[in-house]
């Protein structure tokens, strides 16, 4: 029931642009003949006007229903007169469609105004037809049309409402019309093929997804069937017989070979279903081959194979629903749904052609394939979408890693900085105990036993001095002295200055530029305030001297610190045992160092130089 | 004459002090206090000359009475009493206001000197802190853009001097100027940074929104 509704809306659909044509449709009258002719002859230019029985008909017209597969050796003709209305206006007569297998002439007053061209079979039964009646010569328009019918007989034959009128009236409906059944099909054909062209290519780099193939090949049948539509064959070209092998069974194999995808799209196996549909084709295409086949013949087994092709629809479009069901692929279930509509279209054009339904309709088919690439655009679309959708959660995925990697990376640093930061402060901690215990810890004790002894109050606060010294000494190693000997030698200055100026001893201080000293952590910077304050001690108590030079002088692999004065002159020797606590002490701090330091007398009056040799890297 | 406040909580120090002035004419004590509030009570009254301030008062930081003095006795010096004088500690006082330092272990002589040689506008400064000082404004490391007070090419010579051993003497003779000059050079340095280091302070709270834009100037 709902399949005859849907009939209906499509023939109304089909009829609609025929609405448009606004003039009044003339009087026609009908006239058949028995077959008279074995074969085919052109039109002659002139023609008597047929006595017989005339009868008016209502248009559009059919001669008889096609009989199904027979179709016999003889030629009937058939014709149609009408008057031509008085009129200023130059007229056209427009006929939207003619349709036999066979041939068409139109008379006027008894000559030859128009004739159908190329191959009787295949004839332009889709071309409208747009004839003006007014010869160019200036002659009068003729008054009385004449439209002669050839037709094999028992292939039945007819023609759409027709039109006399002038152009005004009548151009537009054509043009439509002629766009609908002409220029719409070739330009989807087009189209078509463009799109399965595209998906050949994707096709040829992704074999194992079957669709993309699948619609190359519908595309590819598609545009032999357009051809079908598309104005009277050229024979030269190719001939008549094969044109009609190829356009006809292109059809059924475009309708096996949609289910076949829609089945591949929602990923159902049903082989069995596919291999009967290629079978029953493959059979059809063989038993319709031209070998053993004329043109008309093949005409006439269309029918037949269109109707075995349509049963074969109808059987297996259900199993597709259900298939298209079972998956979750919402686009094969539009698909497989639409292949119901697919039915009724075909179905619409199977009785459009054959003399079922009034011949004003328009053939359906060609546009069914639009909605089924707009459909396969859409799925490649999604796919589209999809895999860049993929790409960017792949790429945020990464982005995920990645940030999760940095932060265990992040993490092991941290852990690795937090082990070196409790090496450092273990020894930190070690070196200042150590210096505690040698510095002012063992200075301390000295005074703390003075006190004691109720000794002498000066030595007591020497002692206590020395103590403030060491601390002092020890505040200011901890002092950030970033790379800088040079700060170190002014902070170590700075110290010193109040006792040198006491004991009237005058300081020279040579100290220029110098190399950055990335070694110089707190305990270094301690040696090497030890180091120099120890040597200056010695001068004070033991040179006599009146004037301490402290240089510097940068080399390329380190610095050389000189310490001279203008004393007794002193350089320490093996046997010198009293002084070898401090000067081990001075040496041994110079080694931790990876320095050295030396005492010399050599080219001075007087006095001594000590130098301490500093490494630029340790 | 010169007005000594003292703000100490140490007997010990407070009687060296006391000690120390008695052998001079120059120098008189006019008040002591031994805690936070108490200095900072002292400050309505009238301004001394010089005020000789303790960083570990038990009430509360000798930073806070620097500023306020500052801030109430404009003309007067300040002056830190400092166990070694060491960098952190010092730094924040000149941030403060103060413009000497005094260490807790100098000679009584020691001690009136730096009082004379501060309030007669001289500044004692060390290597380390001369460091700081150009770190400080040195353009990169520079916390605030908006207020520019920069250290003059003098000023900045006579610190990078400083920072390579040179005493005043040796400094005033390299630069052909007197010691007293290079003295004052360092005054000034030191209060460019208590200016500045005040309007980095307005600045951050003006960023922070602490004070409406009317009490900037």
């Amino acid at each position: 029931m709902n399949l005859a509704r849907l009939l209906l809306s499509l023939w109304l659909l089909g009829s609609a642009p025929l609405l448009w044509a606004t003039s009044v449709q003339p009087d026609v009258e009908f006239l058949g003949q028995p077959p008279l002719l074995s074969s085919f002859t052109s039109p002659a230019a002139r023609i008597a006007m047929p006595e017989g029985d005339w009868q008016r008909v209502q248009l559009p017209h059919t001669l008889a229903k096609r009989t199904l597969g027979y179709a016999s050796e003889r030629v009937q003709s058939s014709y149609y007169r009408l008057t031509v209305p008085p009129s200023e206006q130059p007229l056209f007569l427009y006929l939207p469609r003619w349709q036999t297998v066979g041939q068409l002439a139109v008379y006027g007053d008894g000559r030859l105004l128009w004739r159908s061209s190329g191959d009787r079979v295949w004839n332009g039964f889709n071309t409208p037809l747009w004839l003006a009646l007014d010869p160019l010569d200036g002659q009068p328009r003729p008054r009385q049309l004449l439209l002669r019918l050839d037709s094999v007989e028992g292939l039945g034959g007819g023609i759409s409402s027709l039109w006399l009128g002038s152009e005004e009236e009548l151009l537009s409906s054509y043009r439509l019309r002629h766009t609908l059944q002409i220029t719409l099909p070739a330009a989807t054909g087009v189209a078509v093929l463009a799109l399965g062209l595209f998906a050949l290519g994707i096709w040829s780099r992704r074999r194992h997804e079957a669709i993309y193939g699948l619609f190359f090949i519908t595309s590819l049948l598609y545009c032999l069937r357009i051809v079908h539509y598309l104005g009277p064959l050229d024979t030269d070209m190719i001939g008549a017989s094969w044109f009609g092998w190829i356009t006809v069974n292109a059809l059924g194999w475009l309708v096996a070979i949609t289910q076949s995808f829609i089945l591949r799209l929602c990923r159902q196996q049903l082989r069995w279903l596919e291999r009967s549909l290629m079978g029953f084709m493959l059979a059809a295409t063989l038993l319709t081959l031209p070998f053993w086949q004329s043109a008309e013949h093949i005409g006439a087994l269309a029918s037949a194979s269109y109707l075995g092709g349509g049963l074969m629809y109808l059987f297996s479009v259900p199993l597709v629903i259900i298939a298209a069901h079972r998956s979750n692929s919402r686009l094969a279930r539009w698909l497989a749904w639409g292949g119901l509509l697919a039915l009724a279209v075909g179905i619409h054009d199977w009785l459009l052609q054959n003399y079922l339904l009034s011949l004003d309709a328009l053939y359906l088919v060609p546009y069914w394939q639009i909605a089924f690439c707009l459909l396969f655009g859409i799925i490649m679309g999604q796919r589209y979408v999809a895999s860049i959708g993929g790409l960017e959660r792949s790429r945020e995925e990464l982005a995920l890693r990645l940030a999760e990697r940095e932060a265990e990376l992040h993490a092991s640093h941290q852990q690795l900085r937090e082990i070196e930061r409790r090496d450092v402060l273990a020894q930190e901690r070690q070196r200042l105990l150590q210096d505690m215990h040698d510095g002012l810890g063992s200075t301390l004790t000295g005074a703390l036993r003075m006190a004691q002894r109720g000794g002498d109050a000066a030595d007591l606060e020497q002692a206590l001095h020395e103590c403030m010294d060491e601390l002092k000494l020890t505040i200011d190693s901890i002092a950030p002295m970033e790379a800088d000997l040079a700060l170190l030698l002014a902070t170590l200055r700075f110290r010193l200055q109040p006792r040198l100026e006491a004991s009237g001893i005058r300081l020279c201080w040579q100290v220029g530029e110098l190399p950055r000293l990335d070694w110089l952590t707190p305990g270094n910077v301690l040696h090497i305030m030890r180091i120099l304050q120890e040597v200056v001690a010695n001068i004070l108590k033991h040179a006599g001297a009146e004037e301490i030079v402290i240089k510097t002088q940068p080399e390329t692999q380190g610095i050389r610190v000189q310490v001279a004065d203008n004393g007794s002159g002193f350089v320490p020797t093996d046997t010198a045992r009293i002084q070898a606590h401090g000067i081990n002490n001075i040496r041994s701090r110079a080694k931790a160092l990876g320095g050295w330091v030396a005492w010399s007398i050599e080219g001075r009056t007087q006095g001594s130089e000590f130098t301490l040799w500093l490494p630029l890297n340790q | 004459m010169i007005g000594l406040v003292v703000v100490e909580d140490d007997p010990l120090f407070r009687q060296s002090v006391h000690d120390a002035l008695q052998q001079c004419d120059d120098v008189v004590l006019r008040a002591e206090a031994v805690t936070l509030s108490e200095g900072l009570a002292l400050l309505a009254g009238e301004p001394a000359q010089v005020l000789l301030v303790d960083l570990g008062l038990p009430d509360g930081s000798g930073i806070e009475l620097i500023r306020a003095a500052h801030q109430a006795w404009p003309s007067c010096a300040i002056m830190v009493a400092t166990l070694f004088g060491d960098e952190d500690r010092v730094f924040a006082s000149l941030e403060a206001g103060a413009t000497g330092y005094l260490l807790k272990s100098a000679l009584a002589t020691g001690i009136v000197s730096e009082i004379r040689n501060l309030h007669a506008g001289g500044s004692p400064i060390s290597p380390l802190i001369a460091r700081r000082l150009l770190r400080y404004f040195s353009p990169p490391s520079h916390p605030v853009p908006a207020p520019v007070i920069d250290l003059s090419s003098r000023e900045l010579q006579v610190l990078k001097h400083i920072t390579r051993g040179y005493s005043v003497a040796e400094i005033a003779e390299q630069l052909q100027v007197s010691p007293w000059t290079v003295q004052t050079y360092v005054r000034r340095v030191y209060e460019k940074l208590g200016v500045r280091s005040k309007s980095a302070a307005v600045d951050a709270a003006h960023r922070l929104g602490l004070l409406g834009s009317g009490e900037r100037r």
